[in-house]
């Protein structure tokens, strides 16, 4: 059900946001809305129940990119994989960390695709864009990371999965 | 067995990521199709997307129209009430008047491309990814939209749709970094590809020869060669022409002559990809004849 629940919640946030975006006319104002989900599922659940949602979130997301399926899926799983791999070495519990986590993953995921186009036949690379826009792009993606995090911990129960938590560690 | 049930949730992972990678190496081959998942989602969200647009029109109506008024009735009632009445009215004709110069020049395309059947469309929402440019339309295959159908606004190129269903398309846009359209220098017919570069101010012109005559300023359309575009159809204007040392081409970089981020309707160029096929099959049976 929590799945579902974030399935749901993610076509919700892609719906509004492509048009939202027909209104709001800001070059670097695109945030990455399904990498926010992405690195919180890998923060937050199961190892086999969140890589099967972000392999959903990842499908769903090349939908409405209009890319070829199975390029954004790819780098969603890379991104899931590194930040678990990032959260069994230093554990990062602390919000700012994990905005920072929010942050690398976003210019990761640019220079991920960017490394893609040549295998589509698209020969110019555009790394430089992941100096400039790609920074203001990646704030953007940080700056809308606690309030995307805040509802989606109320969809997937975050507050009663800890409150159980608690309640087992004390008994 | 116990090495299989440590190590089950990595081999789970690991094949998800082969699935991925088979997903995107039987996709990559050609030209992006839609496939199943693609037109559901389109199918489903579209509608909302429409909704959302319309609520937004309503909303800014509703709010220019009424709550605004309200607002200001408390203060000096009679003048504000009147100056906000002319303001709103005002409003109202610049937004009518830009929208008739827009459909003027949709229009004034219309007659330009005489024998072409059109559909005029809204955009009604953008792509959310930041590495590619796409935007979805409210019309599709019901109007009579088709994959490869040009897209024009006013009497400029927009792009190209990719994907089609019932009431709502796809249109990949020419500064797509996946994008490239065959075109023509207006004064010197130079030819060149313009290719996107997944940003809204410039596009590479590739395969220019050293000796073509190209100049900053010069104006680029569609020469509708391989039939994608209708010919004739302006592109952008070149802003920088630099010839490398060594290499058989110049570089050259040109801005589109559409303001992607402001494009609100557009012109839909009917069955074009299926006349070009036509054409092309006809051409190749009289070559073969």
């Amino acid at each position: 059900m929590r799945s579902v629940g974030l399935m749901i919640f993610a076509l919700a946030l892609l719906t509004f946001e492509g048009s939202l975006l027909a209104f709001v006319h800001v070059e670097f104002f695109r945030p990455d809305l399904i990498l926010i989900l992405v690195v919180f599922v890998a923060l937050k659940s199961e190892p086999v129940a969140g890589s099967v949602n972000v392999f959903l979130l990842g499908l769903i997301a090349d939908s409405f990119a209009g890319i070829h399926t199975g390029v954004l899926t790819g780098a969603y799983l890379m991104i899931w994989t590194l930040v678990r791999i990032a959260k069994s070495f230093f554990l990062p519990q602390q919000k700012t960390v994990q905005l920072v986590l929010v942050f690398v993953c976003s210019l990761m995921i640019l220079a991920y695709v960017q490394l893609l186009w040549p295998s589509l036949g698209i020969r110019q690379g555009g790394f430089w864009e992941i100096g400039g826009r790609g920074v203001l792009l990646a704030l953007v993606n940080t700056l809308l990371t606690v309030p995307i995090w805040s509802f989606a911990g109320k969809i997937v129960g975050e507050s009663e999965l800890k409150r159980r938590t608690i309640f087992l560690e004390t008994r | 067995m116990k090495w299989l049930a440590r190590n089950g949730s990595k081999l789970f992972v690991l094949g998800l990521f082969i699935l991925a990678f088979l997903i995107y190496q039987a996709n990559s081959k050609g030209v992006r199709e839609q496939n199943w998942l693609d037109k559901s989602l389109l199918f489903v969200t579209a509608p909302a997307q429409r909704a959302f647009v319309w609520l937004i029109d309503e909303a800014g109506t509703i709010w220019n129209d009424y709550v605004w008024l309200l607002g200001v009735a408390d203060e000096n009632k009679k003048l504000k009430q009147r100056i906000d009445e002319l303001e709103s009215k005002l409003v109202e004709y610049d937004e009518t008047s830009a929208e008739n110069k827009r459909l003027r020049a949709l229009m004034g395309m219309s007659s330009k491309l005489r024998g072409y059947s059109m559909q005029a469309g809204r955009v009604i929402a953008l792509s959310t990814s930041p590495s590619s440019q796409v935007v979805r339309i409210d019309i599709g295959s019901l109007d009579g939209v088709g994959e490869g159908d040009a897209v024009l606004s006013g009497s400029s190129l927009v792009g190209r749709v990719t994907g089609v269903t019932g009431g709502y398309a796809e249109v990949q846009l020419i500064i797509d970094a996946r994008s490239s359209v065959d075109a023509l220098d207006q004064r010197s017919r130079a030819r060149g590809m313009v290719r996107g570069q997944g940003v809204d101010d410039t596009c590479l012109v590739d395969h220019v020869v050293r000796t073509a005559d190209i100049k900053e300023g010069d104006r680029m359309v569609t020469s509708g060669i391989g039939g994608a575009f209708p010919p004739g159809l302006l592109v952008g204007t070149v802003v920088s022409v630099t010839s490398p040392k060594v290499g058989v081409f110049r570089k050259v970089l040109m801005t589109p002559v559409t303001d992607f981020s402001t494009v609100e309707e557009v012109l839909v160029v009917k069955n074009r990809s299926q006349k070009s096929v036509t054409n092309q099959e006809h051409s190749y049976e009289k070559e073969q004849e």
